[in-house]
């Protein structure tokens, strides 16, 4: 199975999924940046707000969380599943939880920073698969099938 | 009725051809929110919750696949 993205805007690599939240019969596809550097997968507040979710349906998180202009407000959504368009059809990854970060802009600027910030697809659904990425190539695969690197 | 086989694809095109044209669009629409469908942008607001009621209300089921993303012309670095 290959999970194909492409190279967005931002220079990142892009992978697309339909976030689905049954508990409240949510369904939305979501672009989210590949980054490994992130331990969760996180939706930000944009496509929290195009899901129709109210930070009053979340959780809100006891652990603290180190994001991008320092410590930010975590909650989560509970029981969510990532469904991923592959070269064989769909492929689902339930996540025990998938987290949004919520900032608090302390300036204009600031806020406008904060509008960029992309949801983030992170080591929780990454560790489990083989990620391959090559700008020069244009390509952004995740994949389950042995990668052979020599 | 909504082909459910389609949407991947759909929301896939409207993705690539945002990032395609961001550099154009941040022009157009700066410090904008902008709804693309169909390679081309629909509908755009300062605000993301007027933009959202508008595109919910005019395309329904169809805004699952109409990604909503911000635009600006400041040049950044994304260090995560």
């Amino acid at each position: 199975m290959k999970i194909y993205g492409y190279w967005g805007e931002l220079d990142a690599p892009v992978i697309m999924a339909e976030v689905v939240y049954e508990r409240l019969n949510i369904k939305k596809f979501v672009r989210f940046i590949v980054d490994t550097g992130s331990s969760k997968t996180i939706l930000i507040e944009r496509d929290l707000k195009r899901m129709g979710i109210e930070y009053s349906h979340l959780q809100k998180s006891d652990k603290p969380s180190i994001g991008i202009g320092g410590a930010v407000e975590t909650y989560f959504i509970p029981s969510v599943k990532l469904i991923f368009s592959t070269d064989v059809g769909t492929y689902t990854e339930k996540l025990k939880n998938i987290y949004v970060l919520r900032h608090e802009p302390k300036n204009k600027k600031d806020e406008e920073r904060i509008k960029r910030i992309p949801s983030l697809l992170g080591r929780d659904v990454l560790d489990k698969y083989t990620l391959v990425v090559n700008k020069k190539r244009g390509l952004v695969v995740i994949t389950d099938e042995e990668v052979r690197v020599r | 009725m909504i082909d459910i086989q389609m949407e991947p694809k759909k929301f896939e095109v409207n993705s690539k051809w945002f990032s395609r044209h961001y550099n154009k669009l941040s022009k157009k629409y700066p410090y904008e929110y902008v709804a693309v469908h169909n390679r081309k942008v629909v509908d755009h607001d300062e605000d993301i919750k007027r933009l959202l009621e508008r595109v919910n209300k005019k395309f329904g089921e169809t805004s699952r696949v109409i990604p909503i993303e911000y635009v600006s012309p400041e040049k950044v670095d994304l260090i995560l």
